[in-house]
Order: C-alpha cells, then structure tokens, then sequence
C-alpha cells in the first residue's frame, strides 16, 4: 500500500543542529546565550552529532517495524508470521521436460542439467511419474533442482517429542520440498501436510499436519502439542524426512538435460509449449522476493483461506502455486470476475496467466474451486495478447529550438516512455500520469504533454465472429462517423465498417456498424450488408463472420489529456476462447 | 527508555558527551547571562499517545548524573544570589528537546515505548495507514481519497480485531454492513441491500397475487415465493422481467444512504473488500431508482406504435382465415389490403413487413439476436424508411 518510508524527525545534520539551536534560543533559561560562539558550537556540534546516532537507529527501528517499509529479510519474516505466510530462504530451479524410453519415472530419480559455462546441476523428480498405455512419451515431468537431496531421513530419535518440534539446521533448503512421513507401526508411511495458515476450521486439530517456521540457522517443523492444531508424533512412531538443498539462482536457465539413472535408452524432449512454461530452467532465488511478500501477504491475511473478492483469488492462488514454484503476482497472474465482462457472465470467476503448466493450471483451478463460494466456478481463460500505442505531443518552453535539438528531445522522451511505460505480457498495467511523467522528467524543455492512446489490432481472415472487448470508452461521437476497419468480404467486396451512434444514449447501447460498399473509390451504404455493431462506452466490437483477408481494427480510447483528474485506467480483459 | 539505548549501544554515546561537557563546565558557566532556578522533575516510563505530546518537559531526568560538587557549588552561588545556570542545566534542556514528540521538540519517538509505534491505538496518526497496510490492506484506498473522511478513532475501532469482525464475515451482508457502520459511521437504517431476484417474474402456475385473479386462495396457495420458500405462487403483477443487469439470480444492489451517495473511491473500497468475485453489484443504487429505457425523444429518431391490426397476421392460430404459408408454417390474419403489403414471402399475401432496423438481421429463417427492446420501442434510425410511411388501409378489412 505505501512504501514511503516513516520518518520520526530529521535525520540530516545540519538540520538537526539548528533544530537544536532553535529550542535552546525558545528556553528562557539559555536564550541569551551565543549558540555560535566557538565552544557552545562545538557542544552543540555535539550534540547534533549524538542525536544523528538516536535519529539513525529511531527511523529504522521505526521502519523496520512495518511491512511496507521493511528493509531487512528478517524483519519482514517476523512480520509476515502473524500474517500466515513463511518466508523462505532459497527457492530451487525447475523444468519441464518430456521423457521417453522409460514407462515410470520414479520419485527422486536424478538427472543432470548442465548450463552455458559447463557446470552442472542436479535435478529430481519430486513425484512417480507413469507413462500412459500404448503411450511412449511422459509429459510434463517437472525437474527440481538440487545440490543435495536429503531422501528419507529417519528423524524419530531427533525429535524433541516434548516440543513436538524437529529443528534442520540449513538455511539453504527449499521449504517448499519438505516431505514429511510417518509410519504409527504398521509400516506404511502416511504423508504428512505442511500448513502455512490455522485456517477457521477446528479439523486440523487431529490431522496429520506440521507448520514450519524460519529461524536465522535453519528451521523448526512444529507438530501438534496438546490443545494445539494437528496430531503429535508419539514415541512409537517412525519418522522420515526428504528435501532438496537449493544452489539457488545459478541453476536457472539450464536448458540441457541428461539423466544417469534410468535403465533402458532414454531420450529427453523439451517441453516448449506454452502450457510448458518452465523452459529453459527458472525459478531458482538466491533469497526471497521481498516485494513479493510484502504484495501478497497482507492479501493472504486477508482471504482468510477463503476466496471471496478478487484480491481473495490472487492471494490464494499466489500461496498454493508457490508450493510448486510458482511466484505469482497482480503481474502476470489475473483474475476477473464474469461480472466484470460485457455481457457479463455471473457466477464465475476466471484466472488467466502464462506462467503456469497445464497439469498445475488444473490442479489451481481445482484448489480454487475447495475455496471459493459455493455455486462460483472458477475458470481458467487463455491470455490473449493485445497491444496499445500512444500518440505523444509536447509544448515546448523554447520555440526556437534547432531542429536537431527537436530531434534529440524526440529521442529522449521515445527512450524515457519506452523504460518506463513499455510492459510487455503483463496484467493490470497502469499508464496513469504520463503526461505529468514527462512534464516533470523533462520540464527545461516541455511545459505541457499530451497523450492519445490508440488500440489497434490486426484479425486474421475468419469465419467465426471476431469479438473486440477492451472494456474502455472509445473515442467516439454521436451524429458522427466513425471508421472501424475495412476489409473485403468472402464475396469479394470492398466494405468499409463504420460506427455512426445517433444519440449520447446510443454511445452506451449496442448499435449496428454500418456497412459502406466500395465501389471505384466511392463508398454507398448497403441496405442487406450488416457485419458487426459496437457499444462505445463498453468497448465492444463484433465484426465478422465475413473477413477473407486480413484485417485491422484501429480506434482511439476516449481518454483526453486536457481533462483535469482523469487517470488512464486501461483493462484489457481476454475474450473467452478456450475454458478448461 | 534507557534500557532501550543501552541496547542499542548508544549509551556510551551519552557518557562520552556527560565526560566531555564535565570538562568544558566552568568554561560555559562564564558566559552566563542570567541567572535562574530549574526545578527539574522526574517524569519517566509514562505511555503516552503520540499524537497528544504538545509540550514536553523533561521526560528524562539527568539529576542523578550530577557529580555533587557541581550541586554543592550551585547551592552556593544562588546563595550568594548569582547565577546558577550550569551545563547539566544545558544538558537538561537537549534532554528535554531531544526526548520529546511533540512540535518543538526532536520527534524520534523516544519519549514512549517505541513498539507504541505499531499500536493503533497509540501510534502517530501518518503511521495509521502503515498499520492498515498489513492488516487491511483492502482499505487502502481511504488514504489516497480525497473525498473520504474517516476519523481515527473509527480507523482505531475497525482495526482492532479486524479478523473476527470483518474477514469472518467477508461477503456476507453483515460484514457489509459491519464495514460501513464502523469505518465510514453510515447509519444502519440508511444501509439497504436488495436482492432483485425476489422481484423477477417467475412461473407460478396460474396463481395471482390479486385476489380477483387469485386460485385456491383458500388453502393459501399463493403470494410471495420468497415468504413461501417456493414458486407455488407470486406477485406476479409486481414482477419484473428478467434483464441482464438489474433484475438477474446473480445480483444485489447496495445503497448507503446520502452520506457518500454517488462517491466512486467508498464503491472502489467496498469491491475490493467485500464484493463476491463473479456476482453482479449495483452500488449505490436500490431498486427504486429503477427506471426503464425510453425511447430518446430529443435524438435523431422516429418511433413507431405498433397497431394490433397492422401486426394481426402474425398470430398463428385458426381464429382468422389462413393467409398463407411460409417455411411449412401456417399464417392466420386479417386479408391483405390494396397498398398494404410491404415485404413478401412465397406467396404470403398478408398485410405485414419487417421492421426497418432489423432489415439486415432477420431472414426467412433466422431471428437472430435482435434487442428484445426494440419490440417494445420500435424506434429506428430516421435515414431508413419505414414501410409504414403513407400507409393507409383503404381497401383493408
């Protein structure tokens, strides 16, 4: 929410000193006195100094007690606790590949990745995998890297049963491969769950769960003790722990793999398709995102293990697909409500993102669905890339500029806009105060900028309706024409769609594009031709089906900047193509 | 407080500057000016809040760092009725500004326990919303807003216990109402939440409200389905048809009374904390503001009132003689009339034509998805030209 830093007093020194200065003068005891006399100054100088110390560690103390100005990684483990979240330490790396030559994989099978500069890293599979009958490939095997794995570490005598706590002395393990089994006597081992959040539900008090908590040298598993959530592990019991030891970032982008274990003439395929996200290798954090955290726990506070609101959703989803790796955020990771689309489809709520493979987007939407309302149905939605341009024009202080110094200033803002408001596949990206931006970065040479945003997009010959949904007012007026797109139609003739509302009401409905025929250049509107209609304030646009050729849709958003207090607030929302 | 420093190792700090101004003491007490008294007192360990701190005093005593000889030596020249004015009365003094909060004074914090920072109770009123941050994060939107007014101590109140008394009942209509009660000091009778959907028509076998119309009143078999908790009977002369934005199964409209009427950062703050993802919200709105769409009269646009006769051939039914047949189905209607046919269909002679508007939707075999409106408003754009101009029946039945 805020990131500006707390400030408790002045933290410079010279204003510190004359602060001091100032109260001494305002004391009837010391008013008379010469402050900058040559040994007050020096005591004063004192002084100052001494309070820069007390200002120094008062600010950060003060900082580092809240979670949105936190520096320091410890800081922000003890505040996110109460929250529900754990922070963890190093995250590994990990792939998805494709495996032939074997019908199973087993769990902790190891294969090797060797990155650019020859050094090479192991990776483990994390679950059985079984190829399907008659099927020769497995897809989707996810790889985990680790520089050492711990497999089934028989921990029952480390235990401290009073406790009921196990304590692993490495910071360096990624918390989220932590398995945890149990064999009660009957020698079967019973898979325990790590809990992250005590949830409203008094279930947990004799489930088979553990929590983890992050100490500075490694970290403490906490079964259940008596009045406590979860089981206790008892004297009888055996107990068994695998994890992996993560190298962290340098394990990422591995794109060469090799497996040494398996019996028979294996051959590895990389996954490269977009339900297969991680390829090359990626993931792997030397330490945690602090950002994110700061993003997502107090959203995950806030759910409550629930997913009612939006935020509900993401914060959800963000903790479950970090289980798996995955770090999620409002970024690349998106949710909507069917409420929210035009027309609405109530009653479900879709997320959309390229992070995710298809076996994990599957399992989230499934998780959604244990966590939602009942009757609200989770879906995910395919992303649909759509691209936005702005038109900037600038007033300049000085009119007699050379025209190699327009040029140079045309360079300038291009490079200033394109790092700054130049995202690429991302989510809910905000383009608000642009024009102020550039007032202010470049405020010698501009007194005033103004920006028109512009939403074109080219279709591919179709015969399904093409469906435009950028869910913003388009720049569009009533008793007007305005020209949508032009194209030749299956029958070979040249129309050209335009939109001409009659009324100020008419911007808000859905109205029918008229459909000009071209003719040597001269357009007449046909009586039997209708192609498509748009509601401008929504901004909707259906065209089609009758498209043999390519063709561009090209529109202004309604946006003006002239306007005092108007943000640009542009959603680009994903048609509905595919659902799973 | 000291206990504190020490901690953080600025203790030594302090006693390298009590050495130090020891030295310099009889240097400082020649340029006196004046001579006076402090009577210092001791005021220590006191919990205050924050934002109550105007004028400080000491709030760390130095007396006891005194060496007695300097107090001795003070006694006596205020004896002798000279100045008294020492350096640990000059240190006193940066004590007193530098432990305390309020405007004249450093402003670290150090006059309370410092964790008073993070209690909402106690804490600076700017750092309010570094506490909501983590804990209502949802609501963030009320210290960015212009037009919102929330009071600290509502902002204390909503806070304190935010999980049991909000989050519990996340998505509920209490939790609705627990919002804008606590935070935003709404009334609670200005707070109304409808569900249209126990407004809309529905099938009820034949049974009215109006007990003219009404079946097997008798047995009580009618009236509201809601109180009934069945469809069995309805008020179905105060229904509404169902549309896609009012009055739907997956809707709710909540109005908070004038207070913040029509304010968009409230409605921002309620969606993101309370609203159910996937189900329609009409904020601000109750069902009463209803209005349904007319036809703009002041627009470019002519309208149409359908007459019952002009339209006659479209029931299909056998109280009038067979017109004609199209697609396999039978028209019944009044017989055509010189000049009053407009379009026709293999040989369908009856005294209909297509609306202006929907001349590029509707064939001989599809409706398509014309705007169930326009049967009601028959308004068309005014360049197309309506059949129905200079119409007129003579000839006609």
């Amino acid at each position: 929410m805020s990131n500006n830093q707390v400030n408790l007093g002045k933290l410079e020194f010279e204003q510190i000193k004359d602060g001091l200065i100032e109260y001494m003068k305002s004391q009837t005891l010391l008013k008379d006195y010469n402050f900058k006399g040559s040994i007050m100054n020096s005591v004063i100088d004192l002084l100052a100094y001494n309070t820069f110390y007390y200002a120094l560690y008062s600010n950060m103390l003060a900082n580092e007690m809240f979670l949105d100005t936190a520096q320091r990684e410890e800081s922000l483990v003890s505040l996110t606790k109460p929250l529900g979240v754990t922070i963890p330490t190093r995250t590994s790396a990990r792939a998805n590949i494709r495996v032939g030559g074997s019908a199973t994989i087993p769990q902790f099978t190891r294969f090797t990745g060797i990155n650019n500069d020859g050094v090479i890293y192991n990776f483990y599979t994390y679950k059985l995998y079984e190829a399907g009958d008659g099927i020769d490939f497995i897809d989707d095997v996810e790889l985990i890297e680790g520089s050492e794995l711990i497999e089934h570490r028989n921990i029952t005598t480390s235990l401290d049963l009073t406790r009921q706590t196990y304590f692993i002395p490495n910071i360096n393990i990624d918390v989220s491969t932590i398995i945890v089994e149990v064999d009660s006597g009957d020698g079967i081992w019973n898979l325990w769950n790590k809990m992250d959040n005590i949830g409203d539900s008094t279930e947990n008090l004799s489930q088979r769960i553990y929590f983890v908590e992050r100490f500075d040298t490694g970290f403490e598993l906490q079964f259940g003790i008596e009045n406590s959530l979860g089981n206790s592990i008892v004297d009888t019991d055996n107990v068994r722990i695998s994890y992996l030891v993560s190298s962290g970032s340098s394990a990422n982008e591995i794109s060469t793999f090799r497996n040494v274990e398996l019996a028979g003439n294996i051959t590895i395929e990389i996954v490269t398709s977009n339900n297969s996200p991680n390829y090359p290798s990626k993931g792997g954090l030397d330490s945690p995102d602090l950002a994110y955290f700061k993003f997502i726990a107090p959203k995950f506070f806030a759910a409550q293990n629930r997913a009612v609101t939006k935020d509900d959703f993401l914060a959800i989803s963000a903790e479950y697909l970090r289980s798996k790796g995955y770090y999620v955020n409002k970024d690349n990771f998106n949710v909507f409500g069917g409420e929210e689309l035009t027309p609405p489809k109530y009653g479900r709520v879709f997320v959309a993102t390229e992070e995710i493979s298809t076996p994990d987007i599957l399992d989230l939407v499934a998780y959604l669905k244990t966590k939602c309302t009942v009757s609200i149905l989770p879906e995910y939605v395919n992303t649909v890339s759509d691209s936005l341009t702005y038109d900037v024009r600038v007033q300049l202080r000085n009119n007699n500029m050379s025209v190699a110094q327009k040029e140079q200033l045309r360079i300038n803002i291009k490079n200033f806009l394109l790092a700054n408001y130049s995202a690429v596949r991302k989510y809910n990206i905000s383009l608000s105060g642009i024009e102020q931006a550039i007032t202010e970065n470049f405020t010698v040479d501009v007194s005033a900028a103004f920006v028109t945003i512009n939403y074109n997009k080219s279709f591919a010959p179709n015969t399904a309706t093409t469906i435009i949904n950028i869910e913003n007012p388009l720049e569009i007026n009533f008793g007007a024409f305005t020209q949508i797109t032009q194209f030749t139609d299956i029958n070979g003739v040249e129309v050209r769609l335009k939109a001409f509302p009659l009324s100020s009401s008419q911007l808000s409905e859905f109205i029918n594009l008229r459909t000009y025929v071209v003719n040597n250049n001269v357009e007449t509107l046909s009586s039997t031709l209708n192609y498509g209609r748009i509601n401008a304030n929504a901004g909707y646009i259906e065209i089609g089906p009758y498209s043999s050729e390519l063709f561009t849709v090209d529109v202004n958003l309604k946006y003006s900047s002239f306007s005092s207090g108007t943000n640009i607030k542009f959603t680009i929302l994903p048609n509905l193509i595919e659902f799973i | 407080m000291y206990s504190f420093l020490q901690t953080a190792g600025i203790s030594n700090n302090n006693h390298a500057v009590n050495n130090i101004v020891s030295l310099l003491s009889d240097t400082i007490d020649e340029t006196k000016k004046e001579s006076a008294v402090e009577l210092l007192q001791f005021r220590m360990g006191q919990n205050v809040n924050y934002n109550n701190v105007e004028e400080c005093g000491t709030l760390y005593d130095i007396t006891k760092f005194i060496p007695l000889w300097v107090v001795y030596e003070k006694e006596n020249r205020i004896g002798r009725l000279e100045s008294g004015t020492t350096i640990y009365d000059f240190l006193q003094k940066y004590y007193d500004w530098l432990y305390c909060d309020g405007p004249s004074g450093a402003q670290y914090g150090l006059s309370n326990n410092i964790l008073d920072l993070i209690d909402v109770k106690k804490t600076k009123d700017n750092l309010v919303k570094n506490l909501y941050s983590a804990y209502g994060d949802s609501f963030s939107g009320i210290f960015t807003s212009n037009t919102l007014d929330v009071g600290r101590a509502e902002l204390e109140q909503f806070l304190t216990g935010i999980r049991k008394n909000f989050y519990h009942r996340k998505g509920t209509e209490d939790g609705l109402r627990k919002l804008f009660t606590t935070l935003f000091v709404i009334d609670e009778s200005d707070i109304e939440v409808e569900i249209p959907k126990r407004l809309i028509i529905r099938l009820n076998g034949g049974k009215f409200y109006d007990p003219n119309f009404s079946f097997r009143t008798n047995i009580g078999d009618t009236g509201d389905y809601l109180e009934r908790g069945d469809l069995g009977g309805s008020y179905l002369n105060y229904s509404k048809l169902q549309d896609a934005t009012w009055f739907h199964d997956h809707n709710y409209l909540v109005f908070i009374g004038d207070k913040y009427n029509g304010n968009e950062d409230i409605a921002e703050i309620y969606r993101k904390s309370n609203h159910p993802a996937g189900i329609g919200l009409l904020f601000g709105k109750q069902v009463s503001d209803f209005t349904p769409v007319i036809p703009d009269t002041e627009s470019a646009q002519v309208c149409e009132y359908p007459m019952l006769k002009n339209y006659a051939a479209y029931g299909i039914s056998g109280t009038y003689q067979a017109l004609g047949v199209i697609n396999g189905a039978t028209f019944y209607g009044l017989t055509a009339c010189t000049g009053c046919c407009g379009a026709s269909f293999s040989g369908f002679t009856g005294p209909t034509f297509r609306f202006p508007s929907w001349t590029n939707l509707t064939t001989a075999s599809q409706f398509k998805d014309i705007n169930i409106l326009d049967f009601l408003t028959l308004c068309y754009d005014s360049t197309l030209a309506s059949p129905n101009n200079n119409l007129t029946c003579n000839g006609c039945p």
